[in-house]
């Protein structure tokens, strides 16, 4: 028998930077390409050092995302 | 033959009298038949009485050796002897065997430790809110799925007030800026949004006053001058597409997050000028 993923375990499994950053196709969207591409750039430096409990991985994801995040938020309010 | 006798009793005498290497074979051999079976007394883990003998041997041996080592080996030595004095082979077998049940019992306090200061060294994982395995199989599975849409609900309350968090200071940094800065302009906003999702996309942070200060740069404007920061003139504008251009192209950003104005300064000899310290200001000339 098949078992059959809810959206929410797909999600998890198939979307590292988080809900918003993917289209309805799986591929990721704008955001999701700005994220990817800091992320590779972090993982790239030699002199960025993970969180303590994260590996360089998880830790370059939480700092793209946030400050992609913030980057969105502020284009959002400022083109309001 | 009584001269005859009193000849070899003399020379009895005698070999008694002097120190002999043979006796203390013989006193070994004595011990040996009387005391212990032939295999332990080589075994050397339970040392019986007649041992005392090989230790002296061994100790003459060991003459060249320091006087003070050899102290305090001797010390060691009798201590050890007079814990097997005395005793019967089955009692020096109980006490061994008691020995090694301390010290395995020891061995096995001193590994737990050992293993619980490597636990501290590992990073802390995010198994505190777990509950332990006898709570989970205390609980119902209503008391679970209760437990399951509590921790839901947590996460979910904790993304709301990131973001929230973040929208409040997003808008406390607009309305900041917007006071000295001319952000109402669209040029002049998109510039400030391409140097500050430049810098986002190397996963640095730049604040919008730092970005909006950039762009003044660019625009060649003193800090004295922010009262009229609200008119920009056709010649401003022009300018600002080019630097527009220039960043998006790739600059304004800078490499490290402390900030060097070498970004600035490569931008700016692009726009063929030296920023705002001309006689004529932000004209550029």
């Amino acid at each position: 028998m098949v078992q059959k993923w809810s959206s929410h375990q797909r999600n998890i499994k198939t979307m590292p930077y988080g809900k918003g950053t993917y289209t309805k196709d799986g591929k990721p969207n704008e955001k999701g390409r700005k994220i990817e591409s800091c992320v590779a750039k972090l993982m790239a430096d030699p002199n960025f050092k993970p969180k303590k409990g994260m590996d360089k991985k998880q830790s370059a994801i939480a700092v793209c995302k946030a400050s992609v995040g913030r980057s969105d938020e502020m284009s959002k309010q400022l083109e309001k | 033959m009584d001269e005859n006798k009193l000849k070899e009793r003399e020379e009895l005498e005698k070999l008694l009298s002097e120190p002999d290497e043979n006796q203390d074979d013989s006193a070994e051999d004595k011990n040996k038949g009387t005391e212990t079976p032939e295999g332990e007394d080589k075994g050397g883990t339970t040392p019986p009485a007649g041992a005392e003998t090989e230790d002296e041997n061994d100790e003459d041996s060991e003459e060249n050796n320091d006087d003070e080592d050899n102290s305090e080996e001797d010390n060691d030595n009798q201590d050890a002897k007079n814990r097997w004095n005395g005793k019967s082979r089955e009692e020096v077998i109980k006490d061994y065997e008691t020995l090694e049940g301390r010290i395995a019992t020891l061995e096995g306090k001193a590994k737990p430790k050992e293993d619980a200061t490597e636990d501290k060294d590992k990073p802390e994982e995010n198994t505190s809110d777990l509950p332990s395995p006898e709570e989970l199989q205390k609980m119902t599975p209503t008391d679970f799925a209760k437990w399951v849409m509590q921790r839901i609900d947590d996460g979910v309350k904790k993304t709301i007030e990131s973001q929230t968090q973040i929208r409040d200071s997003v808008k406390r940094e607009i309305s900041e800026a917007k006071k000295e800065h001319p952000l109402d302009d669209p040029d002049y906003r998109k510039m400030v949004l391409t140097i500050i999702d430049a810098a986002s996309a190397k996963g640095t942070v730049i604040s919008l006053k730092e970005a909006c200060k950039q762009v003044d740069a660019f625009l060649g404007k003193h800090k004295g001058e922010s009262n009229d920061a609200t008119d920009i003139s056709d010649d401003e504008r022009s300018r600002l597409k080019k630097a527009k251009a220039q960043v998006e192209s790739g600059a304004g950003a800078p490499a490290q997050p402390d900030g060097s104005d070498a970004e600035t300064k490569r931008i700016q000899k692009a726009l063929g000028r030296s920023g705002s310290r001309g006689s004529l200001g932000g004209l550029g000339l």
